[in-house]
């Protein structure tokens, strides 16, 4: 019904706040398969995908071995204006700024030292982004006229997103002046936050603190 | 069958049969409102009939003489193209078109009930105004109730089979619609009744020794493959075919993505060039591009093994003007060139090399991307963004 509705309202100018309308009928589509070794195994008999239709691959999920899910999706929250290999310069050239300082410091340590430097960017990367991963956030819910904001539990995926967004916020706006470039600040700001520090890491926290603060207003959650 | 015979009016009834009552002797009954409007309406049902059938003939008659053909040559097929000729139709929805079909099939069917001597209709579902569906929940239950009776009694006994103890069978198949239940019922019923009638259809099925119901479960189920038809969303996998000249193995398929029209031929036997428009695959300057280029190569393990041949255009280019738009904005974008040869190329790698077919199939790369740019709407700015709200 709410596709119809959409349909129409496309068609006929009326402004509908309908469901959203999936080009993909949800009903006979699923999601590709993005493992390489989970497509070299024959489907089991029973399993729906025998009798459905699967998504089309997008275009960054080409199972090339040099795949990093939490890079590409870095990649995406930081294009601007469509330009995805702007954007994708910029992470991977942090990335690789990353690595030299990693090395640099790897090479004056001593033995013991060592061992405990990461010297692998992605991983870096990973443990910084893992470490911003706010716990809840805060929604606007009118009662009455005032806006309270109020904590809300939140998904995985979502915590991710909105680590990835604080991140590149904090990092636009100290590259706006142009003095610094974008791939240094993300390479600090990545640094800092796989050692719980920095910036971004201060901003979780003061969004923690502002969500025990408004715990008086879970009651509103619907 | 109605054993109560029709006389001019509309009450009074006189019995047909010889043993009940003496012929000298009519008797006038009351017959009851059910059986009373019953009867008006089957008349009038016949009736209606039989107007129609009249028309139709002579409809077909002057059919036959207007397309100068013979009364015995006009069939339906006939009739069907005869029509497409003279009112031609510009709607979209085949639903919508005029037709010309024996009143049988496109009028509503009069459902016939029995009645018994004294005007009462047989089985007290006719006052359900659902006979049919109700029936077919009573019946469900009575099977629920043996089903039960049955596993209760055959539970660890050694002389009933097995397989009769477990649930029915119900995978790859799927409860059939509403629109697919009221054709086989030739009922008409809510969408509510439906669902009660598939709870209870789930509610058998799930009981363990169901399967000895199998028959009469599997008369709801359709099988999936139904829904999806060939199991490809978009063009098929085409026929391999070979070159005259050189010997070499090859597929052809046209595809689009977005705006753009691809034609991909894939050969085999070759080295993995690539030839999309003259340039090679280091003329995408993109890393993405390049990645979905060989993406059908790298999931079917083919990298080096067939060369790719594309021609592409952009169709919204061709399209007339739009004075609104700006003309950078009408084309496919920078990835869909790279994704409707991918696409192509896919499907040319399943029909050369078969078995990588269900790998390609479950990545996604078989299917046909059905997304387009989504129109923008008056008095915003994009098909999405909206003008800055002001309070005031």
């Amino acid at each position: 019904m709410s596709k119809k509705l959409a349909n129409f309202a496309q068609k006929r100018w009326i402004s509908c706040s309908s469901n959203s309308f999936n080009m993909y009928d949800p009903r006979v589509f699923r999601e590709p398969v993005s493992n390489v070794q989970e497509l070299r195994k024959p489907l089991d008999v029973d399993d729906e995908r025998n009798f459905l239709f699967l998504k089309a691959m997008k275009s960054d999920a080409t199972p090339v071995f040099y795949r990093d899910s939490v890079i590409d999706k870095l990649i995406r929250v930081c294009t601007k204006d469509g330009e995805k290999e702007t954007s994708r310069k910029n992470v991977l050239s942090a990335l690789e700024i990353i690595k030299r300082r990693q090395y640099k410091a790897w090479t004056k340590a001593n033995d013991e030292e060592k061992k405990s430097i990461e010297l692998d960017p992605f991983v870096i990367a990973r443990k910084g982004i893992k470490n911003c991963h706010p716990l809840m956030k805060l929604q606007g819910v009118t009662r009455g006229g005032t806006t309270y904001q109020v904590p809300f539990p939140i998904e995985e995926p979502e915590a991710e997103f909105r680590a990835m967004k604080m991140m590149r916020d904090i990092c636009r706006v100290r590259a706006k002046h142009g003095e610094t470039h974008f791939k240094d600040i993300l390479a600090t700001e990545l640094l800092a936050a796989s050692q719980n520090e920095g910036s971004t890491i201060t901003a979780k926290q003061e969004l923690h603190k502002t969500c025990e603060a408004n715990r008086a207003y879970a009651h509103y959650r619907a | 069958m109605l054993r109560i015979a029709l006389t001019r009016s509309s009450r009074a009834m006189s019995i047909a049969s010889p043993s009940s009552v003496p012929d000298n002797e009519a008797s006038v009954r009351k017959i009851g409102k059910a059986l009373e409007t019953y009867l008006k309406n089957s008349q009038q049902h016949v009736a209606m009939m039989e107007k129609h059938r009249a028309e139709f003939e002579t409809g077909r008659r002057h059919l036959a003489k207007m397309m100068s053909l013979d009364i015995h040559e006009l069939d339906q097929e006939a009739i069907d193209r005869a029509i497409q000729y003279l009112f031609p139709s510009g709607l979209t929805d085949p639903k919508a078109r005029p037709v010309m079909r024996p009143p049988d099939e496109v009028l509503p069917k009069f459902q016939r009930f029995t009645f018994d001597e004294e005007g009462k209709p047989e089985g007290t579902r006719f006052f359900t105004l659902n006979p049919k569906i109700y029936g077919l929940m009573s019946e469900i239950g009575v099977k629920t109730q043996s089903v039960m009776k049955f596993y209760d009694e055959h539970v660890g006994s050694r002389s009933v089979n097995k397989n009769d103890l477990e649930p029915a069978n119900l995978s790859g198949s799927q409860w059939i619609t509403a629109d697919k239940m009221k054709k086989k019922l030739s009922e008409k019923f809510s969408n509510e009744l439906y669902a009660q009638v598939i709870i209870a259809l789930q509610h058998l099925a799930s009981l363990p020794g169901s399967a000895i119901e199998q028959k009469f479960l599997s008369e709801f189920r359709e099988p999936m493959t139904a829904s999806t038809g060939s199991k490809l969303f978009g063009p098929a996998i085409p026929e391999v075919q070979v070159c005259a000249e050189t010997n070499r193995r090859f597929a052809e398929v046209t595809t689009h993505c977005k705006d753009t029209r691809a034609t991909v031929r894939v050969i085999d036997a070759g080295k993995g060039k690539f030839d999309i428009d003259g340039l090679q695959l280091h003329d995408f300057r993109h890393l993405q591009a390049r990645e979905i280029l060989l993406a059908p190569m790298i999931i079917s393990q083919t990298l080096g093994r067939f060369d790719v041949e594309a021609t592409t255009s952009c169709i919204s280019n061709s399209l007339p003007e739009a004075p609104n738009r700006d003309p950078l904005k009408r084309s496919g974008g920078m990835s869909a060139l790279p994704r409707a040869v991918r696409h192509g190329t896919a499907l040319c790698v399943a029909a050369l090399n078969p078995e990588s077919t269900e790998p390609l199939r479950l990545s996604g790369l078989l299917t046909l991307d059905p997304r387009k740019n989504e129109r923008s709407k008056v008095n915003q700015p994009g098909a999405r963004a909206k003008w800055i709200w002001k309070r005031r």
